[in-house]
């Protein structure tokens, strides 16, 4: 696509001609508070962060906020921001030759230096096409020369990186803070060095240009964490398995097999320049990240693995920075950010502090991902603080204690409703649950018992409130994913899973239920697009060039087009989805490493089998692997900022073992070994929150 | 409720450029950021959800941008007017800025209910001769009603554009469309748009810029027309009649 609109500011002239008939057009044309334009002449490094999805979802990314902030720091490097724009200013754009541009400088991107696109689900994934080629890219990345910017990913989806690499010329695995400076830094080096600037309309083409893009993969090759597919080759067997990954002859010295996950040994200081959207956003509230990471160990849980180890930030680092955001942003809502935030250890008082200070300006603490318990409940009555009390969200994940033990997120019903009873006698009016179906050993009576449980919590309700107590349930299905125990399973058939929707549609009918669930050729297509290999990237560009795009939006879903790319290249999304792998079968995601071993997660699925349920391994460490790779890490960090244990003489402040040792074994599940239960080691921080142990 | 004293201050705006392009509630919810941002101790509504005192004149539709646009503030403790202009700017975004801060009385009437009117300043591209162009324009005055169909939440309406244009003054041609005055009726429940009158004009989609330039209504003492700063000299506002405020800067 030839692009004669190209400059800043024939860019503005052109969309003032047409924005006002766009909807919501205010996302189109950035001039947020905390937003940041450096002058493009002088700075010589332009990182362009792009997330495939529309600005209102992607502004409630933390991740690439967290880097536009880190990147702005630098004087001599730029980070802006550009996001997909909705169907109808797309076709708009694609009409009047409008390129893809930065929100800060309306700089088309290929104008910048390196393209940073965020990638926390597969779901973007066509949208990213949408994306180069608004942009004016070619999509692969063996067609970009070095004129063209350098196209990166990061983010969770990026952790199987195969189904999507043909089009990025590299992908960041793990945690980006330090990494994106060393991609820029890597960059500069190399375009001052080769004296190359990528700019729209200079593509001369020629040996010259694709033999330096050669040496710029090869030098950010070095860069731990960064994977640079075309370094490598995967072959297959017959039928279609992955036979072997390999380095490309003449890549030994400079590419690494597996690719071992960045973190950062210490979480940085928060971002608390928050840009403040003019517009109503997803998440429309600034975050603090209060813990990365999550000890519990559920089985099916993608981030409990990929986020390890655990980090807790500092209780006075978090209480400045919620006066900093507050100062610089003006929000009326700020939310603590964690996969639990009910194990972060200085929870009850951060809550009381924060409360103390701000409850009488009218700024209000949202706290999500709260365990079923009843401090739970006491954290949430100190938030509310005389507000209207509408919901309180809680995920059991499985409705029968058995299926709950299989998961390892162990609850029992009885303790579950004893926390409804709290939630209603305080006067919340609606429970929130959350519930998979297609669970490993799931069977129709643990879906049954979705719909029990969810009458018996009503009924709690109903002592309380009468009718106007409600229970708001979503159903989702479990989607295998990888890096987790659960990576060998099948993902359940689809003619079940819609019996057991219709089956809980059923039985939820009346007013005093809200059931959502989500249609199953959605989760199909996030099945195969996260367990994919290399050959999805044939199949994810057709069905682009046949319309799909903005995957994630329902009312955008487009099975045909997914149906037919996968027909023309031959393959079956439901060998991707719905095949049980063995466990000693090469996974096309195994040369990326999380940190985690495989091990683990095999001895985790077949404790998974055998209903054995392991402790927080907060509370004892069962060696995934963590602590011996990052050795280096651990050491640098302070012994209680990690959920690990400390590593050094004299400092094993909790026990460990080379295998998991089951606190119980599930009766159903394993019989014969139900009496073996054990205690947990260390019971003082379950005890300190005043929980009762199981 | 505490019985501290409180204050109404009447805060004249202008938007310009890209942030004509948010809607009125965001618009909305970027004062209410700024204002928290400053430091200043606006007033909240008790109950459940408490909502800060702020209200508007009258709602900028999207695309528009206003030169002396107004709102009230309630503050509690009082703070010096020209203390809180000078908070307040260097806390809005790119576009809006503060023309002028002064204090009205706590029971003086609702702003939205003073809005009688708004003259808007419209270029529209057009290929048209400047004699069709304004004959057009003429004939929009010239007939007796021009229904048009709106889409509200509740379904398309059709409605009368005609009693709400008040007057219409052609301009001349400027770039490639041309420009003219339009002075419309603002009153709740009876508002002309000027993205109206465009449709009446068959030019609805058709690249614009608008301006409102103020809004006319019940007269404050010591209020004076806001159209102050040349572009609008030609605009004969009858005097006093224009809510604004004191002149910009």
């Amino acid at each position: 696509m030839h692009h004669s609109i190209d400059t800043p500011e024939a860019i503005w002239r052109a969309l003032d001609r047409f924005l006002f008939r766009v909807r919501q057009p205010a996302r189109y044309v950035g001039g947020e508070v905390n937003s940041i334009q450096k002058n493009w002449d002088e700075i010589s490094s332009r990182l362009v962060l792009l997330f495939p999805d529309t600005y209102e979802i992607g502004m409630s990314n933390l991740g690439m906020m967290i880097l536009y902030d880190i990147v702005n720091e630098q004087a001599n490097m730029l980070a802006e921001r550009a996001f997909l724009p909705w169907v109808d200013m797309e076709a708009e754009m694609r009409q009047r030759g409008i390129p893809l541009y930065s929100l800060e400088s309306f700089q088309p991107l290929g104008n910048f230096d390196v393209i940073g696109v965020t990638l926390p689900y597969e779901q973007l994934f066509t949208n990213v096409l949408s994306a180069l080629d608004l942009a004016g890219f070619p999509l692969r990345a063996a067609d970009r020369d070095a004129s063209w910017p350098l196209v990166v990913a990061g983010g969770s989806a990026g952790l199987n990186p195969e189904p999507m690499h043909a089009f990025f010329d590299a992908f960041f695995i793990g945690e980006g803070e330090e990494g994106v400076l060393d991609i820029m830094r890597s960059y500069e080096t190399w375009r001052r060095k080769f004296d190359i600037r990528p700019r729209v309309g200079w593509h001369p083409g020629g040996a010259q240009l694709r033999t330096t893009k050669d040496i710029l993969l090869r030098s950010l090759a070095h860069i731990p964490g960064l994977y640079v597919p075309a370094l490598y080759d995967v072959r297959y067997y017959a039928d279609g398995r992955v036979r072997d990954i390999r380095i490309k002859p003449g890549y030994e010295k400079d590419a690494a097999l597996p690719v071992q996950k960045r973190i950062m040994a210490i979480l940085p200081p928060p971002l608390t320049r928050y840009i403040v959207p003019n517009i109503k956003t997803i998440h429309n509230r600034p975050s603090v990240e209060i813990q990365r990471g999550c000890t519990r160990g559920c089985r099916f849980c993608q981030a409990g693995i990929i986020f390890r180890p655990v980090r807790e930030r500092p209780l006075d680092e978090v209480l400045r920075a919620v006066d900093e955001i507050i100062d610089s942003t003006g929000y009326e809502e700020i939310s603590f950010l964690s996969l639990s935030a009910s194990d972060y250890s200085r929870i009850g008082e951060l809550t009381q502090a924060v409360v103390a200070k701000y409850a009488d300006q009218n700024i209000s603490i949202a706290l999500p991902s709260l365990r079923i318990e009843s401090f739970s409940v006491q954290l949430m009555e100190t938030l509310a603080q005389g507000r209207r009390r509408s919901g309180f969200t809680f995920a059991p994940e499985a409705a029968t204690d058995r299926l709950r033990d299989v998961i390892n997120k162990p609850i029992s019903t009885e303790a579950l409703l004893a926390v409804a009873d709290q939630v209603y006698s305080r006067g919340w009016t609606t429970i929130k649950l959350y519930f998979m179906i297609g669970h490993p050993t799931q069977t129709m009576a643990d879906v049954e018992a979705i719909a029990d449980l969810a009458h018996q919590v009503w009924h709690v309700g109903k002592h309380y409130l009468g009718h106007k107590a409600k229970v708001r349930l979503t159903i989702s299905t479990l989607v295998p994913k990888p890096h987790t125990p659960f990576q060998w399973v099948a993902m359940a058939d689809e003619t079940e899973i819609r019996a057991q929707i219709a089956y809980l549609q059923h039985r939820l009918g009346g007013s005093a239920f809200h059931l959502n669930w989500n249609d199953p050729r959605e989760t199909l297509m996030e099945a195969f697009l996260s367990r994919g290999d290399r050959r999805l990237s044939d199949v994810i560009q057709r069905a682009w060039e046949l319309g799909a795009r903005f995957d994630a939006w329902e009312d955008q879903f487009n099975d045909v087009a997914w149906q037919q790319a996968f027909a023309e290249h031959g393959l079956d999304p439901d060998w991707y989805a719905r095949r049980p792998r063995d466990l000693d079968e090469l996974l096309p995601w195994d040369h990326i490493h999380v940190g985690v071993d495989k091990s683990f997660l095999q001895e985790q699925y077949r404790l998974a089998l055998a209903g054995g349920v392991v402790d927080d391994c907060h509370e004892h460490c069962y060696s995934c692997g963590i602590l011996s790779h990052y050795r280096r890490e651990r050491r640098q960090a302070p012994d209680d900022a990690w959920g690990c244990p400390a590593l050094g003489r004299g400092k094993a402040h909790q026990p460990v073992s080379a295998h998991a040792v089951p606190m119980y074994f599930n009766p159903e599940m394993s019989p014969e070994q139900a009496n073996t239960t054990r205690r947990p080691q260390r019971l003082s921080r379950l005890q300190a929150i005043g929980e009762e142990t199981p | 409720m505490s019985q501290r004293k409180r204050q109404r201050l009447r805060v004249t705006f202008s938007t310009e450029g890209s942030i004509k392009y948010v809607g009125h509630l965001d618009l909305a919810s970027v004062w209410e950021r700024a204002l928290r941002r400053a430091g200043l101790p606006v007033l909240y509504s008790q109950g459940f959800h408490p909502q800060p005192k702020i209200h508007f004149a009258s709602a900028l539709p999207v695309g528009v941008s206003g030169r002396a646009e107004l709102m009230d503030v309630w503050l509690s403790p009082p703070q010096q007017p020209d203390d809180v202009a000078r908070r307040l700017q260097p806390m809005l975004p790119r576009g809006l800025h503060v023309r002028a801060v002064f204090e009205v009385p706590l029971r003086a009437p609702a702003l939205q209910t003073q809005v009688r009117g708004a003259m808007y300043r419209i270029w529209v591209e057009s290929d048209a001769t400047a004699t069709a162009f304004r004959a057009q324009l003429e004939a929009l005055l010239a007939s007796a009603e021009i229904f048009l169909t709106r889409r509200r939440k509740k379904g398309v309406v059709r409605y009368n554009l005609r009693p709400l244009i008040q007057e219409v003054r052609f301009l001349g041609r400027e770039e490639d469309g041309y420009a003219f005055f339009a002075r419309l009726q603002s009153e709740t429940g009876s508002t002309g748009r000027p993205d109206a009158l465009l449709q009446a004009l068959q030019l609805a989609d058709a690249p614009r810029r608008i301006e409102r330039l103020c809004l006319l209504g019940v007269t404050l003492d010591g209020c004076e027309i806001s159209v102050a700063d040349g572009a609008g000299a030609d605009v004969n506002i009858p005097a006093g009649e224009c809510i604004a405020n004191q002149p910009g800067h």
